[in-house]
């Protein structure tokens, strides 16, 4: 029973269907996100489970394609894992050249690299917290609870831009550079932060999200930074995944070359 | 923003008189070299006037207005291995759609720009312009391999350059994606920004790319319909990823009055 359930979940058509019906599936959900981003935004914040019985249960239309990926993800998941353990297997059971096996095992190198990309963005979804409201002014600080981590902001040292080449961006601020003080376990140190520079301190992460002013002079007076903090243990494991992929990949490459040469 | 829309389309009356020419009859089809090539030099200046006017930020929804220079340079470097002698057919065959699938979503460009979006400081990431420009790479690979699948939809002997071109553009992709990703991450924290919905169809594009390969690998298909999957994956790619960076319609005569 179990050997027959394996061999049927091996089958790549059957890898060939679901690829085929996710891509369909993801060009309906284009249509539906496009309208309807307002739904699906704030599972960066919920997580997945909570967005599931809020904001997923209460638009089941716009969100019947979001349920069908998970559905064909899962069916794509348990496939790949068969079909790539059962090569595998198969590979290392006729004993290939020493230098010729990491060209074999590269697609499953891949194909493995996307299971562990998948787990990861699961249990992103599942198991990280994530605080949006965090806003600082100058001079303040707050502390992380159960992190150990103080975070305090000092002001602005600004690169401005200068010059028309962009239209509307003379005397913008292209690089806040926010001057923050980190408390971390009984140690105090100065960081900067940037939009895509986070900092990262007692396993969380600190991402700049907005700031004022974004001219000298502007604001209106505003002067702050506003955060998103973010404890997401599982990033580690989507980021090895894709290491893994361009690992796969590159010997992929690298072996067809390598038999090109072998033939000549 | 004018002269760029100019230059743009210059390019797309360039490659209009390339395909013009490609399709002539007999030896009079190479008259389509010179015009392609120009057009190619004419989608490098749009290139870096796109850059420029954005530069250290990423230009906003210029992935499928950047890729046509590219384009002709991979294309004609599929170009240059062809046996005349075995295979007469299928080059210009294939030449004929490069300048077909370049020009196509060079008059999106032109009738429908979305280049009038400030870009934003967060696309400073070296991620993002990485995503940028590996997608771009990606799609020219991914037409060139459309454009020699349609050589192989005529009965030509093509189907080993198919699959090369298709397995480089699927590199590409994936690279492009995973920037993609390593800029939400370090710019929002996450995996995904759903903010933008264009990502779901870089994803659902990479996905059908990954069952055309295993198409291919797994010999399930006849050469016929695997010709086919590629030619339908590059109009996937103009209308999947290339709708999203079109913009409501413009006149283009009314943008030259302009720009006089």
């Amino acid at each position: 029973m179990m050997l027959r359930a394996w061999h049927s979940l091996r089958s790549i058509r059957l890898t060939v269907a679901l690829c085929f019906l996710l891509a369909a599936d993801l060009a309906l959900g284009y249509l539906s996100l496009r309208e309807n981003l307002e739904i699906f935004e704030p599972m960066s914040r919920t997580g997945l489970l909570e967005w599931i019985d809020t904001y997923g249960a209460a638009n089941p239309r716009h969100a019947a394609w979001f349920f069908a990926m998970l559905a064909l993800l899962g069916c794509l998941a348990v496939n790949t894992f068969v079909c790539t353990t059962d090569r595998v297997l198969y590979i290392l059971a006729r004993g290939h050249a020493r230098r010729e096996l990491p060209f074999r095992l590269a697609p499953h190198l891949m194909h493995y690299a996307v299971l562990v990309i998948l787990a990861g963005y699961l249990c992103s979804y599942l198991f990280s917290t994530s605080d949006t409201g965090r806003a600082l002014r100058p001079g303040e600080r707050f502390s992380l609870p159960g992190a150990g981590v103080t975070v305090a902001f000092h002001g602005f040292r600004a690169e401005v831009f200068r010059g028309d080449r962009v239209d509307a961006f003379d005397g913008y601020v292209i690089r806040p550079n926010a001057q923050m003080t980190i408390g971390d376990g009984g140690k105090e140190y100065s960081a900067v932060l940037n939009f895509n520079e986070p900092i990262r301190a007692g396993g969380v992460g600190i991402h700049l999200n907005d700031f004022q002013p974004r001219r000298s002079g502007g604001g209106a007076g505003h002067n702050y930074i506003r955060l998103i903090v973010r404890r997401d243990p599982s990033a580690v494991v989507y980021r090895l995944g894709m290491a893994m992929f361009v690992l796969g990949l590159a010997l992929y490459f690298h072996g067809r070359n390598f038999r090109k040469k072998e033939v000549a | 923003m004018e002269t760029s829309r100019l230059v743009l389309a210059i390019e797309a009356l360039l490659l209009l008189f390339a395909l013009i020419a490609a399709s002539l009859p007999g030896r009079a089809n190479r008259a389509a070299a010179a015009p392609w090539l120009l057009a190619a030099a004419a989608g490098v200046v749009y290139a870096g006037m796109r850059y420029r006017a954005s530069w250290p930020m990423t230009p906003m929804f210029a992935g499928s207005v950047l890729h046509p220079p590219l384009l002709a340079v991979l294309g004609a470097l599929s170009l240059r291995g062809s046996d005349p002698q075995n295979d007469p057919g299928g080059a210009p065959v294939a030449r004929r759609w490069l300048i077909a699938f370049g020009l196509a979503a060079t008059l999106a460009g032109v009738f429908f720009p979305k280049d009038f979006y400030l870009p934003m400081i967060k696309t400073t990431s070296p991620y993002a312009h990485g995503a940028l420009l590996f997608g771009s790479l990606a799609r020219a690979c991914l037409f060139v391999a459309g454009a020699w699948g349609c050589a192989a939809l005529r009965g030509h002997d093509a189907m080993p350059r198919v699959f090369r071109w298709m397995v480089w553009g699927f590199g590409f992709w994936t690279l492009s994606l995973f920037s993609g990703e390593m800029w939400s991450y370090t710019g929002w924290g996450v995996p995904m920004v759903w903010e933008d919905a264009s990502t779901l169809t870089a994803i659902g594009t990479w996905l059908f790319y990954v069952g055309v390969i295993h198409l291919y690998l797994g010999g399930l298909s006849s050469r016929r319909t695997r010709a086919a999957m590629s030619v339908l994956g590059a109009v996937l790619i103009l209308a999947l990823n290339g709708g999203p960076d079109m913009g409501p319609f413009v006149d283009p005569l009314a943008v030259a009055g302009g720009a006089r």
